[in-house]
């Protein structure tokens, strides 16, 4: 079963989760020419490259990616962009979060 | 009661499909809990624009909502699934640290928390943490004391009597420097109370053995203690035995609430002299002639 957002709500999420892309695109609703396409622009790289399975940290920047260009209307020059971007987010607040422990 | 759509969407009943998804699309650019990771609110409204949207988003959906025929409940379809991907990497995922020239990235941090270029940053100064030992004697009667931090600075600390190992004392501002506009953060030092090689706390009493001699035990007499601010002079009545316990009124812990100290215990040991000489055995011998007593009777 996949760990639904609901369950998940508010606490780190389980990463140990794998989904091959058939199931990707089986439970989550994801074309699977999006998947095949956003692994070879290299925007996604799959937890296990050679056996191509998706965990959840794959599954969840995919929907991102999905709805930064299905919903927000973001071409595919502006994708890389924005992930690279919501990535230094998160570094910075990792970061952020252990200066705040340790100091 | 569901909300209305367009409501929502910000939009009229006459908007046409491309000005629905006009909305639609600034809206989610804007709520989106990707692009405002961990706001509750963001979130929230995106989930509500999304299944507006999803209620309007063809001519056909859109007709049946008109008539009354579909509500949220029932329509909406495209519910996301699994975690957003800021939930994924909230402590440090793959691609947080592996995607693009992150090399550099603790330069970066470097320059932001050290205050240098990032004028608009302002973080408050790191609280610090130290422990200090403090002598029995200071945690009975108060003192004030100059500790010196690493780095050299000094402080003044003043150990309220009766203090406790494990209490913290904080010092307001004196930790380190605030960022841009942030306020230093302080100083708290936790407090490590040494124990004393005579005496026992109890709440605000405190506690000592003292050793008797026979005659003292049987004739009573006066001793000399060294408490712990001066000298005292304990009468010892006579016919004391082991475990018995003396009271010197005001010679404990100072409790400050109360403005007066606890009591100091003296608990007695009768010790007989190391040799018993053959004066003291025919003393006692014809002594006990007459008086003999059972000391287990009870």
């Amino acid at each position: 079963m996949p760990i639904t957002r609901e369950k998940t709500r508010g606490k780190a999420v389980k990463k140990e989760k794998r989904y091959s892309i058939e199931e990707v695109v089986e439970q989550f609703g994801i074309c699977k020419r999006t998947v095949i396409y956003c692994i070879e622009q290299e925007w996604l790289e799959p937890a296990d490259p050679e056996e191509q399975q998706l965990d959840q940290e794959d599954v969840a920047r995919l929907s991102l990616i999905c709805e930064l260009q299905e919903k927000m209307g973001v071409n595919d020059e502006a994708v890389p962009i924005i992930l690279h971007l919501v990535d230094q987010i998160h570094y910075l607040q990792v970061g952020i979060q252990k200066r705040d422990k340790y100091h | 009661m569901i909300q209305d759509p367009y409501q929502i969407l910000g939009i009229s009943k006459s908007a046409t499909q491309d000005d629905i998804k006009k909305a639609y699309r600034k809206l989610a650019k804007k709520f989106h809990p990707d692009l405002n990771p961990g706001n509750q609110e963001a979130e929230k409204k995106f989930k509500e624009t999304s299944e507006a949207y999803d209620m309007l988003e063809t001519a056909e959906k859109r007709e049946k909502y008109d008539q009354g025929e579909l509500d949220q409940a029932q329509n909406f379809s495209g519910r996301r699934q699994g975690p957003f991907y800021y939930e994924t990497q909230q402590d440090g995922g793959r691609y947080t640290y592996s995607t693009g020239n992150f090399e550099n990235m603790g330069d970066i941090f470097e320059s932001l928390f050290k205050g240098k270029s990032s004028s608009e940053m302002h973080f408050r100064g790191e609280d610090q943490f130290y422990q200090m030992d403090v002598d029995f004697q200071d945690m009975v009667l108060g003192a004030e004391r100059e500790i010196t931090l690493p780095g050299g600075k000094k402080l003044k600390v003043r150990i309220p009597p009766g203090i406790e190992t494990g209490k913290k004392l904080r010092f307001t501002g004196q930790g380190g420097t605030g960022m841009g506009k942030g306020s230093p953060g302080d100083v708290y030092v936790e407090v490590r109370v040494n124990p004393s090689p005579v005496f026992r706390r109890i709440g605000n009493d405190l506690e000592m053995d003292l050793s008797v001699s026979l005659n003292e035990a049987v004739l009573g007499g006066d001793v000399q203690i060294n408490m712990i601010d001066q000298p005292i002079t304990l009468k010892i009545p006579p016919g004391v035995n082991t475990g018995s316990r003396l009271r010197v009124k005001e010679k404990g812990v100072m409790d400050t609430a109360r403005q007066k100290r606890g009591n100091l215990y003296v608990v007695l040991k009768v010790v007989l002299p190391t040799t018993i000489d053959e004066e003291l055995k025919e003393s006692v011998r014809k002594w006990s002639q007459t008086h003999a007593y059972n000391p287990r009777k009870d």
